[in-house]
This record gives structure tokens, C-alpha cells and sequence, in this order.
């Protein structure tokens, strides 16, 4: 496997390469907070020295073999979701110090993404930037890794699955939240049925319904918002206007623009069309 | 004068004798052409609709080891089957949306069945899993609903096909009902429990250890083909069979564990989207459903009142010109043209319906056009967070994926 032996080469280099690869990672992961921007950034490139301790590894390291440890006895009951890896919560909070991953914004898109993630230009980058200081210093890191075991190699690529590991939990339980926050913000409080069930999603299932989120609530629903934009304000109807449950489409439409409709004339005049319309008016 | 007053000519006679025979046989005629097209007309479909509830059923509870996971796919909107008249009634991005709605009532009602391990919308089929649940979209509106499911296992053995379809009331929609259970909850809980039914009958525990262990293989092999290869085949059938088994310790095997612990985080976060998304789409889709039941029946009845109409009307029409045209009396040929007059009524009282028909018909199309504008962007959402998503964690993938075979490499001596 060439990429395997270049990579073991890399591995070689001399501390400053390493170091290099390192800080840039670090700052390309810096710069996307929120985002998975240790997606190939935080995994530091083949050229990494196995000696390498950077500002987070030694922690790195002592959560790294916790996480290991607790990693397997995790099982596959994800019912929480956040609770089927305690060990890559707590490798993720050690490990990351907030540094590599930052704090979830809930700004997913691929535009946050450092560039290169999707691609791996940002890990080649950095490899290549290594490699370069790996032929430069090749010479005498020769016989480095000829006295690199097995073990050693595993032990290095295994350092760099941890750190995946790391900025993946991170990514993945920011999203999660992010998810939970939005449909706790939008949605219905606690309702029946869904302790459970719903497996690793606290939102509420969709057939059981709020005792007061439907019946005349339902046809004087607020117009719809795209996503992301704040929602509409609505305004309640006249005391003599009914529950509307038996309106027709157009009927229908004009309590929702009267409902939504932030002038107060307007709003008036679009109530007496309804009155007409329905014939309130003449009763 | 007077003996033609008390003697009528005999021709006159002979009028009055065959006006007086056929007066009978006109009025018989004349009633019975008012007691078909009474018949025609008043007749109504008669729709079975269910009140009843099929609960869920819970099975006995068994080991962690012994359960199955469940996937379920996006569902087939079933767009492709449709025929001309569904499609005037069917609106493409409603399909579309219950496409993905659907899929998740499903998951939810199964997760709490408690019959099963995790089940999970799957966005994609790339994470192997126990036991996958395909289904298509065949009907959908305020009144019924008809889904096809197809089950099989991460073996590759089908284990069956079924096609369910409901009915409901307006009973459903009572606001009772609906702060209980989704107007179509009872579809979902009898695909629920035809599964369980179908694992109780049909697969052992040793089967069940097989399906969770070739899961499990296959997406070991999904990350380290090269370490795992050996340890699946398949047979003939197109089934998986296990030829060895890793061992136990295996510290690449325990690699691939940890990385499909991600990969189930991953799989919930996605199921976190789809919550989101139903809880969206919940309130604007109940109310399109509710509002639809009442269009939909109107419309069919319309539609059927038309169309009985025109048979009727049709009929009387030719029952009358055959009279008219043969008959041998002024009486018959007046009733004849009688008959068509009345035909020809209640033919028109059919295009009337028909028009009222197409009207509801619009307005049925304007429900769901106004529905369409209120999912439609939540779909795109969802799906652009979902892409998105997946994106990223599969970058992520292809360098674990690379790590793996260098660690399979360096530990297998290759380097």
C-alpha cells in the first residue's frame, strides 16, 4: 500500500513539520466554528510525529483510552442518543477544549465548511506542506522508521481515529442539539406516548396532538414561513367572528390574511369581506 | 245531432277505445320511467368506513440481544402508478411530503411497540441494518390512505409484501380522536403488527443472532473490506451467509464498533430532522386532511350522481324514441316524445352535477395547492440538512475508512 509506507514516512518527519500540520489544522478548525471543521483538519496528517503532544494531547491521549474503553461497553441502545457515548462526550470535552470544535452556531451549510473538508484538500494540504519537510529531512529520519514498530504504527493511527472520533462527536451532538433546540422552540410541549418510544429524538410523535393545538386552531393557521425565518405575527380574530371550522377555501383565506395582517384598517376591512362572505354580516 | 251525441261515430269510438286501452299502458309507462329514474337518481355508494381502533401489540419482552433494529426507507410517492382521474385529484408535492412524513409515524409507532431495537428514518442505504422496511405511497387524501410495504433483512431474505389501505370516518378528525392518534394511526399499528406477527412466527432466536451478526459484518466490510471480506458470502438465493466469524477480541473489530456508534449518532441525528420536519408539517397537513375528507366525499358522490344521471337519462331517451318512432298510436307517440323530454331532463340535471363536480374538484386542487406551498419549503429544508449532513459524515467516513486499512495493513505486517 504505497499511501501506507509514504504515510509511515511521513510520520518520520521532523518535529517542525509536524508541528506545522498541527497549528494548521488547529486554525482551519478555528476558523468554522459550529460547523465539522475538524472534519480533516483535526485528524493530523500522516506526517504527525508519534511523539507529538500538542496543546491537547496529552489530554487527548488520557481521553483517548477512556474513550476507547468506553466506547465498547457503549452498546446499541442509542435511546438518548447522547448517552451511547460517554466516552466520546467526555474525550470530546477534554480533548477539544473548545479550541478545535468550538461551539455549535447551527450554521451547517457547506459554506461554513472549511474549505477543502469535503475534498480532503485541507488534510492533503497539510500532508503535502509535511511531506515537503519529510523529503527535506528523510535523510536522517531514515532510520526513525525503520525503528517504528507494529504496535508503534497502530498506536499513531489509532491517535488519529481518536481525534475523528472527537470532531465527529462534537459535530454530530452540536447537530443534535441544534435539532432538539429548534423543535422545542417550535413544537408542543410533553405529550402522551412518547416516553417510550421516539428513540433518540425528544420531539413529539406526530400523531399524538395538543389538547389545544387543534380544532378551531386548525383552520386559522398562521401562513406558512419558510425555514429559518422568524414566524409570522398573528393577530386573534373579533369576538364575533366563529371558530371557522366550517369555512370553505376562500372563506378560509380571508381569516388568514386578516389574521396575519399587521395594519389595523386592513385588518378591519378584510374582516368585514369575511363577515360578507359568510354572511355574518347579515345575521 | 242527438244520435251522434248518444251514438258517437264509430271512428270517434275507435279513438276513444284506443286512447282508453293505451291510457293505461301510458300512465304504466309514465310511472315506470318515475319510479327508474327515482331509483337511478337516489341511488347512493355506500363506503365502509371503520370506526374500530387496532391498538398496537406489544410482545413479551425478550433480551437486547434478540432484538432487531428497523429501518425504514423514504417512502415511493407512488406518482409514477397514477391514473388519469388520480392524478386531477392528487397533488405531486403533498406525495412528496407524505413521503417522508409517513415513513416517520412509522418509525415513531414502532419505536414504541417496544418490539424492536432502534428503529430509524434511513436517509440512504449505505448503514446496514436488520431488518429494512421499504413502502410506496399508493393513495393519500382526507379520506383513505393505501401504502405498500416490502420487509426483508440484512440477510437478503423478503419477508413479505403486503398492501394496506383504510378508510376512515369523520369520526377520526373529532378533536377528541385527534389529540389521541394520527386519523391514520390504525394503518400504522396494524404494519406493526403484522411485523411482530411475522418475527413470532417466522424467525428464531438463532436467526436473529444471524441477521444482527451480518449486519454487523457488513458494515465491518463497509470500512475494512480488506480485514472483512472473508467473513459473508452469498449463496445462490442472493442471501448472505456467514462462512467465519471474527474473533471476539478482535481490536479491528472493536474499530469498526466504535466508528458504528457514530454512525448510529449519525442515524439519529437524522432522525432528529425528521421530528422536526413532522412536527412542521403536522398541524397544515391535518387540516389540509380534514378539509379534504369533506371535498373528497362531496366530489365522489357528485361524480357518482352524474354519472347515474347519464345512464338514466340515456336510457329514458331511447326508451322513448323507440316509442315514438314505433308507435302505432298518437297516445304512444305522445308519451314517446314525453319519455325523451324527461331523458333529456335528467340528463341535463347530470351535466349540472357534473359541473358541481368539477368545481369541487377545484376546490380540492386549491387545498392542496395551498397546502403545497406551506411543506414544500420544509421538504427542501429537510432534505438540504439531510444532504448536507451526509456529506460530511461520508468525508468523514472515507478517512476513517483509510486509517482502517492502514492499521489492517500495519498490523497484518504489509508494511
Amino acid at each position: 500500500m504505497p499511501s501506507a509506507s509514504a504515510g509511515s514516512q511521513a510520520a518520520n518527519a521532523g518535529s517542525d513539520s509536524a508541528s506545522t500540520s498541527n497549528s494548521a489544522g488547529q486554525s482551519g478548525s478555528q476558523s468554522a466554528a459550529g460547523a465539522m471543521p475538524g472534519v480533516s483538519a483535526s485528524l493530523p496528517g500522516r506526517s504527525q510525529s508519534p511523539a507529538d503532544t500538542g496543546p491537547n494531547g496529552e489530554n487527548g491521549e488520557q481521553a483517548g483510552s477512556s474513550s476507547a474503553g468506553q466506547g465498547d461497553q457503549g452498546g446499541r441502545d442509542l435511546g438518548t442518543g447522547a448517552s451511547g457515548q460517554p466516552g466520546g462526550q467526555q474525550s470530546g470535552a477534554s480533548g477539544s477544549s473548545g479550541s478545535v470544535l468550538g461551539s455549535p452556531s447551527g450554521d451547517y451549510s457547506l459554506d461554513t465548511l472549511p474549505d477543502g473538508v469535503l475534498s480532503g484538500r485541507s488534510g492533503r494540504e497539510a500532508s503535502s506542506a509535511a511531506g515537503d519537510g519529510a523529503v527535506a529531512g528523510s535523510a536522517g529520519a531514515g532510520r526513525g522508521t525503520e525503528a517504528m514498530t507494529t504496535t508503534e504504527r497502530a498506536a499513531v493511527l489509532d491517535e488519529q481515529l481518536r481525534r475523528g472520533y472527537e470532531a465527529f462527536d462534537g459535530f454530530i451532538l452540536g447537530e443534535r442539539e441544534r435539532a432538539q433546540a429548534e423543535t422545542n422552540a417550535g413544537g408542543a410541549g410533553a405529550q402522551p406516548g412518547e416516553e417510550a418510544g421516539a428513540g433518540g429524538s425528544a420531539a413529539a410523535g406526530p400523531q399524538i396532538l395538543n389538547g389545544g393545538g387543534v380544532g378551531p386552531q386548525v383552520a386559522t393557521q398562521a401562513p406558512p414561513m419558510p425555514g429559518g425565518q422568524t414566524p409570522t405575527e398573528t393577530f386573534p380574530p373579533p369576538e364575533d367572528i366563529p371558530s371557522g371550522r366550517d369555512d370553505d377555501v376562500v372563506a378560509r383565506q380571508l381569516r388568514e390574511a386578516a389574521m396575519s395582517e399587521p395594519d389595523p384598517e386592513l385588518r378591519e376591512a378584510l374582516w368585514d369581506e369575511y363577515r360578507n362572505y359568510t354572511g355574518l354580516s347579515d345575521n | 245531432m242527438i244520435q251522434q251525441a248518444v251514438n258517437p261515430p264509430i271512428e270517434q269510438r275507435r279513438a276513444e277505445m284506443a286512447f282508453g286501452g293505451s291510457r293505461a299502458s301510458v300512465r304504466a309507462r309514465a310511472g315506470l320511467i318515475a319510479v327508474v329514474m327515482l331509483l337511478l337518481t337516489a341511488c347512493a355508494t355506500h363506503t365502509v368506513k371503520s370506526t374500530s381502533y387496532t391498538p398496537i401489540v406489544r410482545g413479551e419482552a425478550v433480551p437486547e440481544a434478540l432484538l432487531l433494529d428497523v429501518g425504514i426507507a423514504i417512502f415511493d410517492p407512488g406518482l409514477d402508478g397514477l391514473s388519469r382521474r388520480e392524478e386531477e385529484t392528487t397533488n405531486a408535492q403533498i406525495r412528496v411530503a407524505e413521503s417522508r412524513y409517513v415513513p416517520y409515524l412509522l418509525a415513531d409507532t414502532l419505536q414504541r411497540s417496544g418490539n424492536w431495537g432502534i428503529v430509524r428514518v434511513l436517509p440512504n442505504d449505505s448503514s446496514p441494518i436488520d431488518v429494512a422496511i421499504n413502502g410506496t405511497v399508493l393513495h393519500s387524501d382526507g379520506e383513505s390512505m393505501a401504502l405498500r410495504i416490502d420487509v426483508s433483512d440484512s440477510l437478503g431474505r423478503a419477508w413479505y409484501s403486503k398492501e394496506y389501505d383504510e378508510v376512515v370516518s369523520r369520526f377520526s378528525y373529532e378533536p377528541a380522536e385527534r389529540q389521541k392518534n394520527d386519523p391514520f394511526q390504525v394503518v400504522y399499528n396494524r404494519i406493526a403488527n403484522d411485523l411482530l406477527a411475522y418475527l413470532q412466527r417466522s424467525v428464531d432466536a438463532a436467526e436473529i443472532t444471524e441477521i444482527r451478526t451480518v449486519s454487523e459484518l457488513q458494515f465491518a466490510r463497509s470500512f475494512a473490506p480488506d480485514a472483512f471480506e472473508g467473513f459473508l458470502t452469498e449463496n445462490r438465493n442472493g442471501e448472505i451467509e456467514i462462512t467465519a466469524l471474527p474473533a471476539a477480541n478482535d481490536p479491528l473489530l472493536a474499530r469498526v464498533r466504535n466508528i458504528r456508534e457514530r454512525d448510529f449518532m449519525f442515524i439519529d441525528t437524522v432522525q432528529d430532522y425528521y421530528a422536526g420536519y413532522a412536527r412542521e408539517m403536522r398541524v397544515p397537513y391535518d387540516s389540509w386532511r380534514e378539509q379534504s375528507y369533506d371535498a373528497t366525499v362531496t366530489l365522489r358522490e357528485l361524480q357518482g350522481s352524474a354519472r347515474r344521471r347519464f345512464i338514466a337519462g340515456t336510457a329514458v331517451v331511447l326508451g322513448g324514441i323507440a316509442a315514438a318512432a314505433n308507435g302505432t298510436d298518437f297516445v304512444t307517440q305522445t308519451g314517446g316524445a314525453a319519455s325523451v323530454g324527461a331523458g333529456a331532463y335528467v340528463i341535463k340535471s347530470g351535466f349540472d352535477k357534473r359541473a358541481e363536480a368539477q368545481m369541487q374538484l377545484e376546490s380540492l386542487q386549491e387545498l392542496g395547492e395551498s397546502l403545497e406551498r406551506e411543506v414544500a419549503p420544509r421538504v427542501i429544508d429537510l432534505e438540504d440538512r439531510t444532504i448536507t449532513l451526509t456529506g460530511t459524515v461520508e468525508e468523514q467516513y472515507s478517512q476513517w475508512r483509510e486509517i482502517l486499512a492502514d492499521i489492517y495493513a500495519a498490523e497484518t505486517g504489509q508494511l
